[in-house]
């Protein structure tokens, strides 16, 4: 039963690693299709063309100071422990 | 008296394993992307036929490759298969090795796909070769880091065999979430528009392209302003956190953080657009576009993780109490190295999001800088100030600081822009920040905490003094990352890694920081170039 739960849950440890690799990997890839269909090109309403709403920064210079952001923030958290009431 | 040999010995057998297997993971990470950089092997292969048609799908290929190291690694992990470490000679000679077939290996994937010419000799003798070198590659790379496995070769057969099925199985279901851009898009579009009509008559959606305007100011509403990216990253951190703290967390309740942390993320994301909206049509469109879209959507993703791990660790419904009734130094002491650099990190995406990285922004992210690092002084007894040994630690600043600027040559040039805050004043304030609070904030977290907990979770127990190849690699790295110039940023932590070793002081790295900082710092406001603070 020990052995069943730990597979399981490497399963779904692995699994959502992998589909979050997946998913960031396979995101840019298919906005890289979009720009080589040039989905975004050209203007609309009137002659305005539409801004970018995406978010470039996710892979770029904001990314690791923010995750860093995050790993900080959640070290303090964790490391602070729940006292019985 | 103990030997070297026999000290050494007790300092491997040192609870320091899950950092190798960190190290591990990383090489593997930067391994792949080496190999897997700058290659097209769909043209290669549709160029060549043959056997080397065989590579078509080498992008999946090398992603599921990828993966299945990865579940072997999670399915092997230490507290399941006891690993015999090497002897140190053993050890280099490993590393040794692995370094030469990597080398091959590189050298062969270059060889085979660079070019749209196939390289000389029998298709089939390249791809076999190449690929025994991969696997000895990764298994050199294993046992150098690891040791060998004490492990009979049915279990470890049956375990690469059950990560490869794995590694498929979820690479299926992860592009099977391809198709879930675009209804992500359409739900971020009308959750967005929903909120926006409660405030504005004038709001247009064309649901065919993902396109929003309001009162004349238009958005496309792309895929990866979807939401879809924080929400996997969110599945991921709120799993880690889940699977670390198994033991404490009272489970299956304890599951209902993953579909919170996803309900949240995709709410927020909603929220984010409506008020991005409301800036570009009511406010500035500049603001809207150029500083809150990415840094709103990072703060919100960095405030939901960290209220779920707060949740978690301290909700009595989510979590058993601790056994331990006192504060003990392990707790008090994380806050004391890492909040100066989180309340820099915080403040600067905060300032960021509302247009005022520079100026005013940084002149309050300094303040409250000076604030946190005055209220925690008494804890950091660790800096021993008053010893020997400054001169030499701001010498080699000081050499560190001019090879910093040589190696950025030709200097690009600024132009000092008072609509922008950057003046005169703004550049002083910057000097002050750049050369005294930065690198206290910056070596306190990097040196002092990361370099020693990757060696020991209880890291104030960890001396100054030393430290694993591999602990300094990863805390120079993650250090390199957060700089605009990774390598020289990476170099420059390796060097304060190496400076603090050498004294045995966490001063020394700090005063080595704040040396090299402060001669940028003179260039940037002799020459009047803020871009030497890069």
């Amino acid at each position: 039963m020990t052995a069943l739960k730990n597979v399981l849950g490497l399963a779904l440890a692995a699994g959502v690693l992998m589909t979050s690799t997946a998913a960031l990997a396979g995101g840019r890839d298919r906005d890289r299709d979009d720009d080589r269909r040039g989905h975004d090109d050209g203007p609309r309403d009137g002659g305005k063309k539409p801004s970018p709403a995406s978010a470039p920064e996710l892979a770029g210079k904001g990314a690791p100071a923010a995750l860093a952001l995050i790993a900080a923030g959640a070290a303090i958290v964790i490391s602070r422990r729940r006292r019985p009431s | 008296m103990p030997s070297e040999s026999s000290a050494s010995a007790r300092r491997r057998a040192e609870p320091t394993r899950w950092g190798r297997w960190a190290a591990l993971f990383l090489a593997f990470t930067l391994e792949y992307f080496a190999v897997a950089g700058g290659i097209d092997a769909q043209l290669v292969a549709q160029a060549r036929g043959g056997w080397w048609s065989a590579l078509f799908n080498f992008e999946l290929l090398g992603r599921a490759a990828f993966l299945s190291v990865i579940c072997a690694l999670v399915l092997l992990r230490p507290s399941r298969v006891p690993l015999q470490p090497l002897a140190l000679h053993a050890e280099r000679t490993a590393w040794f090795a692995h370094a030469l077939i990597f080398a091959v290996f590189w050298a062969m994937t270059r060889a085979m796909f660079r070019s749209a010419l196939p390289p000389p000799g029998p298709a089939l003798v390249w791809l076999v070769g190449w690929g025994l070198a991969g696997a000895a590659s990764a298994a050199s790379l294993c046992v150098g880091l690891l040791g060998m496995p004490r492990i009979r070769p049915a279990v470890l057969l049956a375990a690469l065999g059950s990560a490869l099925a794995l590694a498929w199985l979820m690479n299926e279901f992860g592009r099977w979430t391809q198709n879930l851009w675009r209804p992500f898009s359409a739900s971020a579009l009308a959750m967005a528009a929903f909120l926006l009509e409660q405030g504005f008559t004038n709001v247009e959606v064309d649901a065919t392209n993902y396109v929003l305007t309001v009162d004349g100011f238009t958005v496309h509403i792309a895929g990866a302003c979807s939401g879809l990216e924080s929400m996997g990253m969110g599945v991921l951190l709120t799993s880690l956190y889940l699977a670390t703290f198994r033991r404490q967390l009272r489970f299956p309740r304890a599951l209902l953080l993953l579909p919170l942390a996803l309900l949240l993320t995709w709410l927020g994301n909603g929220f984010r657009l409506a008020v991005m909206m409301w800036i570009g049509a009511r406010v500035d469109p500049n603001l809207a576009l150029d500083g809150f879209h990415s840094k709103a959507g990072w703060a919100l993703f960095a405030t939901i993780t960290l209220g779920i791990t707060y949740l978690g660790h301290h909700s009595p419904w989510f979590t058993r109490a601790s056994l331990h009734t006192d504060n003990e130094p392990d707790e008090q002491l994380t806050t004391a190295f890492l909040l100066p650099l989180t309340m820099l990190l915080a403040i600067a995406l905060v300032s960021g999001m509302v247009g005022h990285s520079e100026g005013g922004g940084y002149a309050l992210r300094m303040a409250l800088g000076v604030l946190t690092l005055a209220l925690l002084w008494k804890k950091y007894d660790d800096l021993r100030w008053r010893e020997p040994g400054a001169l030499v630690a701001c010498t080699v600043g000081f050499v560190l600081g001019l090879a910093w600027l040589g190696s950025g040559w030709p200097f690009p040039t600024a132009t000092i822009d008072s609509q922008s805050g950057s003046n005169a004043l703004w550049l002083v304030v910057r000097a002050l920040g750049f050369s005294t609070v930065v690198p206290l904030a910056e070596e306190l977290a990097f040196r002092g905490y990361l370099l020693r907990v990757l060696q020991n979770r209880h890291f104030e127990h960890v001396s100054y003094r030393s430290a694993p190849w591999w602990a300094i690699a990863i805390s120079s790295l993650v250090f390199g990352a957060l700089h605009e110039r990774w390598l020289a940023g990476t170099l420059a932590g390796l060097v304060y890694a190496l400076i603090q070793i050498r004294g045995g002081r966490l001063r020394d790295a700090v005063l080595a920081h704040a040396s090299t900082n402060a001669t940028l710092a003179v260039f940037a406001l002799a020459l009047q170039n803020p871009s030497f603070f890069g």
